[in-house]
């Protein structure tokens, strides 16, 4: 089993942070994987997005054309990556920042409104990376759960349980 | 102690497990986590870290340390690299030990940011002036840029030359796993790293040594140059790579770094279908496995070469296959990457 991934939006909205954690699951759970970042001008505001591949075998390149998943935070991505998907691939919409038109064969929540009822919208990748689990089920809930502990440690408990907490809301939308 | 990490942090830690003295280096992407990391870590373990004014500065730094017998290397990416050429010159002339890392990016001039692999004939052919060699080391994955560092200071020492790591921006930027454990000891590390017989430690209670590439005598530069040249001849030994199902191809895909995990998708991917392909990555590329792949065009194998590049390691195959067999190129200049369907549909083409 190999599973491409491909999450994307701009910089600030936790879309690096967003494939570290997937990564860091993925290893908790002793698979292979790699992260891939776009680079440069990945400052708040740019178009940012990163490659995630998780296997149970080697993986060749690390750069990812035709995705099984994408996980989407911008108009801009939304049109440069629903051509790129797998025919049996699955997009991720956060729609709260993209409307689309009915009849797309596309998953979608309002992710920032569903972070903001926790406190603020700049937990949305957390919601997004919820129902992506849900959906999918390629790692576990548990897995996940510790990776977000891990990556918002060095900010404090409340953070952590405030991530864990969005995610698990993504987790109840599908 | 496995870790999830960039490449270019794992070079970091594995430099400073090779036992690292100093760090030189400017800002430039692909590769400023290693500049960054450098400058936490490098001061966490109470050693030299600077940021310097310029490559040419960096590079002229760790000419001044390897001189006293310390290990000091430098990092920069294709546009810093081309600054330091005449520098690595004189470290070859004046036999040197020391590392420069290149991150490839796209080329020429300033180009772009992406990883690219278009500085090959400039690591390998000498980009600097003059008869030189340096051993070139290609890392293919975060592990071997982890182990990496210790290698290219072991043949640094052993035959007191400067040695390239010729990365490129995927293999720095890309996250994946690597242990951290300790470094293997080389057998005779310990004597190769010991420079007390020629470094430039202060000269009460010895006789002075000099250290200079000028060599003005007649005849004597000639003889200084074959001097070199025995030595490039000997790091032949030193040649390594990876090879996997060649014995029954018909056709071996040849790639280093990047491109070489590309083409183990494409060899993954044909096998699975019944094409009897093969799977050869130089680790070197100076010295380059010409010997081997030699033989394998003596077997009658074909050859296709993918590089992230217009075709320069593609040479060397050549020299290597001296017309025997079929050697084919794809590659992708300017930053861009091969795809691994198209590697595959040349392939069959050859088959």
């Amino acid at each position: 089993m190999k599973k491409e991934i491909i999450i994307t939006g701009y910089g600030g909205q936790g879309i690096m942070q967003a494939g570290n954690i997937l990564i860091k699951a993925a290893i908790l759970e002793d698979k292979v994987t790699t992260f891939f970042p776009s680079y440069g001008a990945e400052m708040r505001g740019g178009a940012a997005n990163c490659k995630v591949i998780i296997s149970d075998e080697f993986i060749g390149s690390p750069i990812v054309y035709k995705p099984d998943y994408v996980l989407c935070f911008s108009r801009l991505a939304f049109e440069k990556f629903r051509k790129s998907l797998k025919p049996d691939g699955l997009m991720f919409l956060n729609s709260d920042l993209v409307k689309i038109e009915n009849n797309i064969d596309v998953l979608v929540l309002e992710a920032n409104t569903l972070s903001e009822k926790f406190g603020s919208k700049i937990m949305a990748n957390m919601a997004m990376l919820g129902l992506f689990i849900a959906r999918v089920k390629l790692l576990k809930q548990a897995s996940m759960e510790e990776a977000i502990k891990e990556s918002f440690k060095h900010k404090g408990e409340k953070i952590v349980n405030l991530n864990i907490e969005v995610f698990r809301a993504g987790l109840d939308c599908v | 102690m496995i870790k999830l990490m960039k490449g270019n942090n794992a070079l970091v830690e594995g430099s400073i497990s090779a036992g690292l003295d100093a760090y030189f280096g400017y800002p430039i992407t692909p590769q400023n986590e290693i500049t960054e990391s450098m400058s936490v870590r490098m001061r966490e373990e109470g050693r030299v870290f600077l940021q310097t004014e310029s490559e040419l500065a960096s590079v002229n730094m760790i000419y001044g340390v390897a001189m006293t017998g310390k290990k000091a290397l430098t990092s920069s990416s294709s546009p810093g690299i081309s600054l330091m050429q005449e520098t690595i010159s004189y470290m070859a002339g004046c036999e040197l030990p020391t590392v420069i890392v290149n991150v490839q990016r796209g080329g020429p001039g300033l180009g772009n940011i992406s990883g690219a692999q278009g500085d090959y004939f400039q690591a390998v052919k000498g980009g600097g002036h003059g008869d030189y060699k340096m051993i070139v080391l290609t890392p293919s994955n975060v592990q071997e840029m982890y182990e990496m560092p210790k290698k290219a200071f072991y043949l640094a020492f052993k035959y007191k030359n400067p040695v390239m790591i010729l990365a490129d921006g995927v293999i720095g930027q890309m996250i994946e796993k690597v242990d951290l454990n300790e470094l293997a000891k080389y057998p005779d590390e310990d004597e190769v790293f010991n420079a007390s017989d020629w470094a430039l430690t202060g000269c009460k209670n010895r006789s002075s040594r000099f250290i200079r590439s000028l060599i003005m005598e007649e005849g004597a530069l000639t003889e200084h140059n074959y001097k070199l040249l025995e030595k490039f001849n000997k790091m032949e030994v030193e040649v390594d790579f990876e090879e996997v199902s060649t014995d029954d191809a018909d056709v071996v895909l040849v790639g280093y770094g990047t491109s070489a995990r590309i083409i183990y998708d494409a060899y993954l991917n044909l096998r699975d279908s019944g094409f009897n392909v093969g799977y050869l990555r130089p680790k070197t590329v100076f010295p380059f496995p010409s010997k081997r792949i030699a033989a394998l065009a003596d077997a009658g194998k074909k050859f296709m070469v993918v590089e992230m590049s217009s075709g320069q390691m593609v040479e060397d195959v050549r020299l290597a296959v001296l017309g025997k067999s079929e050697v084919q190129f794809y590659g992708i200049p300017g930053g861009g990457v091969p795809e691994v369907e198209t590697i595959i549909s040349k392939v069959k083409n050859m088959m």
